[in-house]
């Protein structure tokens, strides 16, 4: 056995070694859950990825005026923790020298290959991980997804100009939960709001009939939820409008919850919901018109966007711009100087790479749900422009 | 799982003996092809890291499902424990690995002693939801401790210093595997030791009649709470191990998938072999990370497969392969010793 895996592993590296030697490709090694709970981000990354590739061409120019292919390299994190993340990532860059390594759906996965990025020098393009200090983790790192404050701050301001006044949070108890937990109640605090309630339910909490009886009794104008996409919000919702919170005019709050490839499984209940993110699938710039199109070409009808699919494709509009400016052989860090202020031209509309922080700043955009054609959208009432992170202007760089 | 009569570990007098060159031969192979892994393997001595750790995660299993019969789903427990000591060890005391790597074999021995002591009194069904409820609530507790181990986002900060000062861990890996290797090979030796002394054998007897072991005098709970603190220390060796190599821990190390894997390792290779351990983390680890390769959506169904045809055929293990080998040789030579 042992024997075989030793064979394998040598008539790989031989091939890879001739590989290399003959074409110019500039590899990228892609990591995300293939497989398991998290499967859909895996699987959202690769479609958009190839997309992209598709529809712009798999080779940039580079300045020496020859073609480099960009080839991206799938490993499956597989359910297991970032020890494993860091197994494939060490292989990855000794084995299958890749020039960067991209992906990340979840944030301690993200969080375990500075080591490697700082000791390799390979620049590092987080497409999810919402973890706001990540990117102080590495000078390697380049994030085009998003963080949780972006999301909440603008949403509790939205909500204070909207003459809400006081707000009951349900959040999802872990880390990212507790952060959107801090954040809302923060910011709407500082503005003269007032938080009657606030309760944390387990990660994967299907009942919420209890909570909702302690939100009516707070009577408070709104309701503001952070929970996982899929059941536990499904739920969150149908026990906001079955217990009467939405007869007595209480709104509702959110975040990503109310994101079109979740709608399907809500029943009118939601239309109403008012959410705050950086994609909405109804917008009509001329880049999410691409994607959309594209991935309906290649992955049939049913094949929606959603954020992973724009940071796969913003992360690979990112890496092309770079290798056709500095050539597949350039340092890591000049990559990462290129990255600095670069502008996007994303599907989400537009945005740009923070210079200092090498994370996005992006439109928020706050959102509506509403039925159009029969059928659950998002629609844009009020964008907030050029958002950045929070947490690092609360938190900001030390100097040393 | 097994059949507690059928089995003994005493080999069947109907198999050919095995000779001392053969087994001096089985000895020596995992550890001929673990040393030898170090040269050929440059750039991917990660995975072997990485297997040698679930080695011993699934040699400390090994210790109590196979040999004591205590069937647990909380093993996880103790090995995100002893990451989790190691890490804050390395981020609060010392950056010294090896320090902080004996801090957590400390902790999780505790911690087994203490929550063995707490349990070991219930069998069956009853100590299988105990452990499930043991490590549900050390992995809420790291959940909710934000403060202290980072919560779902992971420990963060973590240095370790050079081994002896002298040897770096780095990307390419060759600490850290060396690490794992004498670290695994220290407890190889101790559980040999252990499970051919007098003790390993009343642990054998407590398992296939703990009332018999009781009548002639056994002290069989103090017994299996001594292998339970044993197994824990060795699974938060495994877990340090882990946290050393990685230089994050993250909460997975604590979940209940974590405990499931590793039993499918260890079933998957066979229990009560201790090697095992070996053959069933590494097929594990290995045809997973290859099929992953091939296309990251397949490697659940091939290794689901191999387990049910284990389970199915095997009766223990990947290592019974073994047995049916010398059997047919033994039926072969029978018949060849016929006029």
């Amino acid at each position: 056995m042992k024997k075989w895996f030793l064979g394998a592993a040598a008539s790989v590296a031989l091939s890879l070694s001739g590989g290399v030697a003959s074409a110019e490709v500039f590899k990228v090694g892609l990591i995300a859950d293939f497989t398991g709970a998290f499967a859909t981000w895996g699987m959202q990354f690769q479609q958009a990825i190839e997309a992209y590739q598709s529809a712009n061409g798999k080779t940039v120019k580079g300045p020496d005026g020859k073609e480099h292919e960009i080839q991206f390299v799938y490993r499956d994190n597989a359910s297991q923790g970032p020890d494993k993340t860091k197994q494939l990532a060490e292989e990855l860059v000794l084995r299958e020298k890749v020039k960067m390594l991209a992906g990340f759906d979840l944030s301690p996965h993200a969080m375990a290959v500075a080591d490697i990025a700082n000791q390799a020098k390979m620049p590092v393009v987080i497409m999810n991980a919402a973890t706001a200090s990540i990117t102080r983790g590495s000078p390697y790192y380049v994030r085009v997804s998003m963080t949780i404050p972006q999301h909440v701050v603008p949403l509790a301001q939205w909500a204070w100009g909207n003459g809400i006044k006081k707000v009951f949070m349900i959040t999802s108890d872990y880390a990212p939960g507790h952060d959107a937990a801090l954040y809302f109640s923060k910011t709407f605090k500082a503005l003269g709001g007032e938080i009657v309630g606030a309760e944390k339910s387990p990660i994967q909490e299907t009942n919420y009939s209890v909570y909702m009886e302690k939100v009516l009794q707070a009577k408070p104008d709104a309701l503001y939820m952070f929970q996982p996409a899929g059941s536990p919000s499904v739920a969150l919702v149908k026990a906001y409008s079955e217990r009467g919170l939405k007869t007595a005019g209480i709104k509702l709050l959110g975040t990503g919850e109310t994101q079109e490839i979740f709608l399907p499984q809500f029943n009118d209940d939601v239309i109403g919901t008012v959410t705050a993110f950086h994609y909405t699938e109804t917008n009509t710039n001329p880049g999410n018109t691409a994607l959309k199109a594209q991935l309906k070409k290649m992955f049939g009808e049913k094949a929606g966007p959603d954020i992973a699919s724009v940071a796969a494709w913003d992360g690979t509009d990112l890496i092309h711009r770079s290798v056709a400016a500095l050539g597949p052989n350039a340092e890591g860090l000049k990559y990462l100087d290129f990255l600095k202020n670069a502008k996007l031209d994303s599907p989400r509309g537009p945005a740009v790479i923070d210079p200092v922080e090498r994370d996005i700043v992006q439109n928020i955009y706050i959102r509506r749900v509403e039925k159009r054609d029969g059928k659950l959208v998002n629609i844009d009432i009020a964008t907030v422009p050029m958002v950045k992170d929070p947490w690092k202007i609360d938190n900001p760089p030390k100097s040393n | 799982m097994t059949k507690p009569s059928s089995t003994t570990t005493l080999a069947p007098a109907a198999l050919a003996p095995i000779s001392k060159l053969w087994a001096t031969v089985g000895h020596v192979l995992p550890w001929a092809i673990a040393i030898g892994f170090f040269f050929v393997a440059e750039g991917s001595l990660s995975i072997g890291t990485q297997i040698m750790i679930w080695i011993l995660f699934a040699l400390s299993l090994d210790l109590i499902l196979g040999y004591a019969g205590i069937v647990t789903l909380g093993h996880a427990a103790f090995f995100g424990v002893g990451a989790y000591a190691a890490g804050l060890f390395s981020i609060h005391f010392s950056p010294d690995p090896l320090i902080g790597h004996i801090f957590a074999i400390v902790v999780s021995g505790l911690l087994g002693l203490v929550t063995g002591a707490l349990i070991l009194h219930t069998t069956g069904v009853t100590f299988l939801m105990l452990t499930l409820a043991t490590v549900s609530l050390i992995f809420e507790f790291g959940n909710q401790t934000r403060w202290l181990t980072g919560g779902d986002d992971g420990l963060q900060g973590m240095r370790v210093d050079p081994i002896f000062g002298m040897f770096e861990f780095n990307i390419f890996g060759q600490t850290a595997y060396v690490y794992a290797l004498v670290v695994l090979f220290i407890w190889f030796l101790f559980s040999w030791r252990l499970m051919h002394s007098p003790f390993g054998r009343s642990l054998d007897g407590i398992r296939q009649n703990s009332r018999r072991m009781r009548a002639i005098g056994t002290p069989v709970w103090w017994r299996l709470l001594a292998i339970y603190g044993i197994s824990a220390a060795m699974a938060g060796s495994a877990g340090a191990l882990l946290a050393h190599s990685t230089r994050f821990v993250g909460l997975s190390s604590l979940s209940l998938l974590t405990s499931g894997i590793v039993t499918v390792m260890l079933i998957l290779g066979g229990t009560r072999k201790l090697y095992g351990a070996f053959i069933g983390a590494a097929i594990y680890y290995l045809v997973q990370d290859s099929t992953a390769k091939i296309n990251p959506h397949f490697w659940e169904f091939i290794v689901g497969g191999m387990l049910i045809i284990t389970v199915l055929f095997l009766e223990g293990g990947l290592m019974d392969l073994g047995r049916i080998g010398r059997r047919l040789i033994s039926r072969f030579r029978q018949r060849s010793d016929l006029p």
